[in-house]
């Protein structure tokens, strides 16, 4: 698991250090992919975890939750309701029951108890 | 021989079990690594996009400048204490000195006379004051007419000030800002600059002059506060003995006016 983290944190440098930067209206719409994206990863970890990983279920749910995040912002913003309030809900609290899933996984590596079922 | 090649088989299938693990693991954490890539190339494009984004409503910057306003503001009236206190010294100096010198009191008293011109001086006397209000209406719902039309604005006080320079004013302040050859009254948005200073309502307008004379140039039928009344606009005009109208502090800097004839006045 730490390979992953080297990556988020070489993308990042990459990132900051890159001379691009993205026009300030896009900024809900990159900022609600990376939370979805960021829920792909850790849903990820986890299914790696339990070796149940299916790197098409990964990829797609990588790009596709993004895309879903950002037309549902685009959709909100032509119909006046914040809709972007529901990807984040629901991104949000999936990172964090992604997150339990994982840390459960890591504290009860040697019991075969206390895991979360779902 | 069979026996062996079925161990041989059983050996192979784990093997084989246990590479499709290893192959499946290192799948897994490759591909998290590669897309955490992304992932994080995109967080760090966005934070450098977050924090080159001009935030306007920063509140703390607002606070802050507002600190700094005020304390220009103070140290702009500790200056202006400052410059009256100096004047006052300069002509104290000045009258001592003219004491003895024929000469020099005349200069001074000829440079009295153009401050006067200029409208440097304070000075005091007959007139009238102006007070004009916004009408009570102003803030209230007024079917299909614009607020606009009950607040005094910057046209109202300058035909006010032209009525009263026809009349013979001799000098004339607004809220206390003097009127003098390079002063403007605009409009500026809720309020009305005069000479760089913003004021509002009530507007009072002092005049030196003729009190009988100013008043009738203000009050006549079809005239300037005439036509303020019928959107109740409130005017009262008070005929005084002694009106004080305050020098100006306004500095005139000739960069481009240059005179024709020397000595000429």
């Amino acid at each position: 698991m730490l390979i992953p983290m080297i990556g988020l944190l070489v993308g990042i440098i990459i990132g900051v250090v890159c001379p691009y930067v993205l026009p300030a209206s896009y900024s809900t719409y990159v900022a609600i992919g990376i939370l979805a994206c960021a829920d792909s990863v850790l849903g990820g970890v986890r299914s790696n975890c339990f070796k149940k990983f299916n790197l098409s279920v990964f990829v797609s749910g990588f790009f596709g939750n993004a895309i879903l995040a950002m037309l549902l912002v685009f959709i909100g913003e032509r119909l006046n309701i914040q809709l972007s309030i529901a990807a984040v809900v629901v991104f949000g609290s999936r990172i964090f029951q992604n997150f339990a899933h994982i840390r459960r996984f890591w504290l009860n590596k040697g019991k075969k108890e206390d895991n979360i079922i779902m | 021989m069979q026996r062996a090649s079925k161990t041989n088989e059983n050996n192979y299938k784990i093997l084989m079990k246990d590479d499709e693990i290893v192959n499946k693991i290192d799948h897994g954490i490759v591909s998290v690594t590669i897309l955490c890539i992304i992932l994080g190339t995109i967080i760090g494009i966005q934070f450098k996009t977050v924090r080159s984004q001009i935030t306007a409503y920063d509140i703390q910057r607002v606070s802050e400048l507002s600190v700094k306003l005020n304390s220009a503001i103070a140290e702009n009236d500790s200056l202006t204490k400052r410059i009256q206190e100096n004047e006052k010294k300069i002509t104290e100096y000045e009258s001592y000195l003219a004491q003895d010198d024929k000469e020099l009191k005349s200069i001074l008293d000829e440079s009295s006379e153009f401050k006067m011109l200029a409208g440097l001086t304070d000075v005091e006397g007959r007139g009238i004051t102006i007070t004009i209000n916004d009408s009570p209406k102003a803030g209230q719902q007024n079917d299909g007419i614009s607020t606009d039309a009950f607040l005094v604005h910057a046209e109202d006080i300058l035909s006010i000030l032209n009525e009263l320079n026809v009349a013979g004013a001799e000098a004339v302040c607004i809220n206390g800002q003097r009127i003098i050859s390079t002063s403007a009254v605009r409009c500026a948005g809720s309020v009305v600059n005069v000479n760089d200073v913003k004021i509002a309502a009530p507007f009072v307008i002092s005049a030196i002059g003729d009190p009988e004379i100013m008043e009738a140039a203000l009050i006549f039928p079809g005239g300037v506060l005439d036509a303020l009344k019928p959107w109740g606009i409130e005017t009262t005009i008070k005929k005084l003995e002694l009106v004080k109208v305050p020098g100006s502090k306004q500095q005139i800097d000739f960069k481009e006016a240059k005179p024709t004839t020397l000595g000429g006045l």
